[in-house]
């Protein structure tokens, strides 16, 4: 195991693994830079430049670029007090309080280096997962492994934020997605409605740059302004690292705690930078600087953060089980190279497993190390508004998905999803459950037919792993059950989650028409995904239907709690007109809060002058969040469209600007297909910049001939090809 | 001074509120109220039985404690209020709790009053 272990370190010194490290660490830290991509878009966009290259070059550049996006994410956070990751908002709290002070140099070095321990230590816990896990998963057999997919999916699920039940409405529609295309044990069709283009299947590419980079691009690209209110980089770094040092203690737990936020799947990041927050606030015995630029408030949850996606990297290469959404395409990969991650990556390919070890480690330290030298030049890229960064995004997203299958198809299929995960975000589902949903379809009903033919009956169920993953699986469900039972006896009002607040920044439209119509439209397309199926043979039917069924009734599940929420918000209880008319004197109470939060009580008490009791007053004010500008804005917005319609956001700005925005990467993909890539990029880019974006015209001109030299230096440095169009083939 | 009282939507986080607006009524403290149930929204004062013209009428306040972006956990938010304010007294309704629930969930209570550094009221539900 040793020999593997420094093998793997020699083979490292390889200067063109090297390189590609490298390049991994320089584009994780850019695009950890912008808000909304995170490690999800670092290897989506990174993939496909992977798919000409042998498996340790592109595990280099892949795991490199995953190590690190964490560590420049704190940047935007510290210095411009809007994060460029959900995870770094944590870090926000205190981070940007502190460079307020004239601090910030101090905040960055304990963030950075903070980042950087996360990242070692999240390395040596996958290291000593490897030998511990040895002998457990040589003993799974196909049974555990199929339990483990199921497990996978289920967790995902039901561990991500939010709703459960949109949590598994998610897994099971990613599942159904993943179904499309050939059957594994029958290679039959499935839900290919006679495409040969679905033949193959959707590309795990073009899903996951659709779900989430496209989603993201569209529900941000109103964003023209950039935050120039910066905050200086001031202060010394000795301070920072020399405190840095007594926080050790900070630095262990928190990255133990990401990395068992990482180990279990659909909890991410996120969750788990304020898993470490939260664990910081409860050990400290001085809790009056938290939030105020308490270093303790960024140490944790910045180690936790990186070594979230090392923790997330151990289900996933023991397993086969993807712990978040960059570990399921790094999975995805490794399928399309042959490597089965599980047991057999443990037998035939140790010596990757460490490459990724060793390439995880040094590029944390690298990652680190570029931050603290590049901190000027970082800071300034936060400055240049989202809406400019998009056109090059859309061009270059574009692209990679078209690397896949090089067809036009994948595109088509990218924007489509774009627009369902546009959807699926604002409407509050999780996202992840369906990605990792996606990826695990194919294994879930491939190991189940191997189970199903190597064992009589239900017999492989009374296997003793089986049986453990079954008591994971279940026990989670009865425990909801109870608590659903005492919650209805009222016993629990201090610790159950709650009801979800239904004024979200993340989900705006949430509890809405919108919803609604998403539930409906899902639970459609499960039957007709039934009634689809019932054409196939007997063996490809089966999982199908049974995914069709428990969608459909998980469907109408949903549905009937939107139905309820619909009757409670537009025939609201008498508990609403007795808080709306004591709210005059609350307000003495509520100005104390920040800004939004008073627009939402006066709104409130316009709307009962008014008397269009339409909606539940008491979530009004709700906590302000000091996200960004743009979701102040947007919920001054909703409160004013609640008062016209009555049940929630109806067609918001926000709705018609990403509807837009899909509309323009139509129009990009149209265009690419009548005059071919290149020539399409030279139309949409500088359209987009000078109509949506409103960019100046110089940094238009500057923009896209930057990224017309880009695009014609790649295909030579890298196997990429560009789309071609007609014209192109008939000239 | 103040007085802390940590508010949930249930009977005896209602009696703690109650208590609190009692025990600042009798010292002629401000009252402070910390909302510690799952919803954290602005409360209604008037309609948990607190007179705020009493307050006013000697120079005293009653207020809610503005939200946290940064501390969740319930207990560590009433924590870190009284180590940041002037508290006198933290005021804190109690249910029954069955042994089970207790090792599985842990409790808010019982980790405010070992933590706390000063005096702890704990009321009932009646």
């Amino acid at each position: 195991m040793l020999d593997s272990a420094l093998a793997a370190l020699a083979s490292l010194s390889d200067p063109s693994l090297l390189l590609m490290l490298l390049i991994g660490v320089v584009a994780g830290l850019v695009m950890g830079l912008i808000p909304g991509l995170g490690g999800t878009g670092a290897v989506a966009i990174l993939l496909p430049i992977t798919f000409g290259m042998e498996p340790a070059p592109a595990l280099a550049l892949l795991i490199g670029a995953l190590a690190v996006v964490h560590t420049s994410d704190t940047v935007s956070a510290v210095l411009l007090g809007a994060p460029g990751s959900a995870s770094a908002s944590v870090t926000m709290l205190d981070g940007y309080s502190m460079a307020r002070k004239g601090q910030a140099k101090r905040a960055l070095s304990l963030a950075f280096l903070s980042s950087m321990a996360g990242g070692i230590i999240g390395a040596v816990g996958l290291t000593l997962a490897i030998p511990l896990a040895r002998p457990l998963v040589l003993s799974f057999a196909s049974p555990e492994l199929f339990m483990l997919t199921v497990l996978g999916v289920a967790l995902a699920a039901v561990l991500s934020r939010g709703n459960v039940v949109k949590g598994l409405i998610a897994g099971l529609l990613g599942l159904l997605l993943g179904m499309v295309g050939t059957s594994p044990t029958t290679a039959e069709e499935r839900f290919t409605f006679g495409s040969l283009f679905l033949g193959d299947g959707l590309s795990l590419v073009a899903v996951a740059l659709g779900i989430f980079g496209l989603a993201e691009i569209a529900s941000r690209a109103s964003q023209r302004r950039g935050d120039n209110q910066q905050v200086k980089v001031s202060g010394g770094w000795g301070a920072g690292i020399r405190e840095w040092l007594t926080h050790w203690s900070q630095v262990i737990r928190g990255s133990l705690i990401g990395i068992w936020a990482g180990v279990l799947p659909g909890v991410g990041a996120t969750a788990g930078t304020w898993l470490a927050y939260g664990q910081a606030v409860a050990t400290a015995k001085d809790k009056r600087k938290f939030g105020k630029g308490d270093p303790r408030g960024i140490v944790g949850p910045e180690s936790a953060n990186n070594s979230v996606e090392a923790g997330d990297l151990i289900p996933t290469l023991l397993f086969g089980i993807p712990g978040g959404v960059p570990s399921a395409m790094l999975l995805g990969m490794l399928l399309t190279y042959g490597i089965q991650p599980g047991p057999s990556i443990i037998t035939d390919h140790l010596d990757l497993m460490y490459l990724i070890v060793w390439s995880f480690a040094i590029a944390s330290v690298l990652g680190a190390l570029f931050c603290f030298l590049t901190v000027r030049p970082l800071s300034s890229l936060t400055k240049v508004p989202f809406a400019v960064l998009a056109a090059g995004l859309v061009a270059i997203m574009l692209l990679g998905s078209y690397q896949d299958g090089g067809q036009m198809g994948d595109l088509w299929v990218m924007v489509l999803l774009g627009v369902v995960g546009w959807v699926l975000k604002s409407t509050g589902f999780p996202r992840a459950p369906f990605l990792i949903g996606f990826v695990l379809a194919i294994p879930l009903e491939r190991y189940y037919f191997l189970t199903d033919s190597l064992y009589d009956g239900f017999e492989w169920m009374l296997r003793p792993g089986t049986m453990v993953f079954l008591a994971i699986l279940v026990v989670p469900i009865l425990w909801n059950i109870f608590k659903w039972m005492r919650a209805h006896r009222h016993l629990d009002r201090d610790d159950d989650p709650g009801e979800e607040n239904p004024i979200d920044a993340e989900s705006p439209l949430k509890s809405s028409r919108w919803s609604l119509g998403t539930a409906i439209v899902i639970t459609t397309i499960f039957a007709i995904s039934l009634l689809a199926s019932a054409t196939f043979s007997p063996e490809a039917r089966l999982v199908p239907q049974l995914i069709g069924w428990a969608g459909l009734l998980i469907g109408f599940v949903l549905t009937t709690q939107e139905l309820l929420v619909r009757r409670r918000s537009l025939h609201p209880p008498a508990l609403v007109t007795a808080t709306a008319d004591a709210s005059a004197p609350a307000m003495a109470t509520t100005s104390a809060y920040t800004g939004s939060a008073n627009t939402g009580t006066s709104a409130a008490i316009g709307s009962t002058a008014s008397s269009t009791k339409s909606y539940n007053v008491t979530t009004q004010p709700s906590a302000p969040r000091r996200t960004s500008d743009g979701s102040t804005v947007l919920q001054d917005g909703t409160t004013k469209r609640l008062r016209r319609k009555g049940y929630g956001p109806g067609w918001t700005d926000e709705a018609s600007f990403a509807f837009r925005t899909f509309l323009w990467m139509c129009g990009f993909l149209v265009l690419t297909g009548v005059v071919g890539y290149m020539a399409a990029v030279m139309i949409f880019v500088p359209s987009f910049l000078l109509i949506v974006a409103r960019a100046k015209t110089k940094t238009v001109i500057i923009y896209t001939a930057v990224l017309w030299i880009v695009l014609l230096a790649l295909p030579s440095l890298l196997p990429i090809d560009l789309p071609p169009g007609l014209l192109g083939r008939w000239i | 001074m103040t007085i802390l009282a940590c508010y949930t939507d249930t009977d005896h986080g209602r009696a703690a509120v109650r208590r609190g607006a009692e025990e600042a009524n009798r010292l002629g403290t401000n009252l402070l109220i910390a909302n510690i149930d799952t919803e954290r929204s602005a409360l209604d004062l008037a309609g948990l039985g607190i007179e705020e013209d009493r307050f006013s009428a000697r120079g005293c306040t009653a207020a809610q404690l503005p939200p946290s972006e940064a501390v969740h956990d319930a207990a560590d938010l009433v924590l870190q209020a009284e180590q940041e304010r002037d508290i006198e007294l933290i005021v804190l309704g109690l249910r029954r709790r069955s042994r089970v629930g207790k090792l599985l969930l842990g409790s808010h209570a019982q980790r405010i009053l070992i933590d706390s550094t000063g005096p702890v009221l704990t009321v009932k539900a009646h």
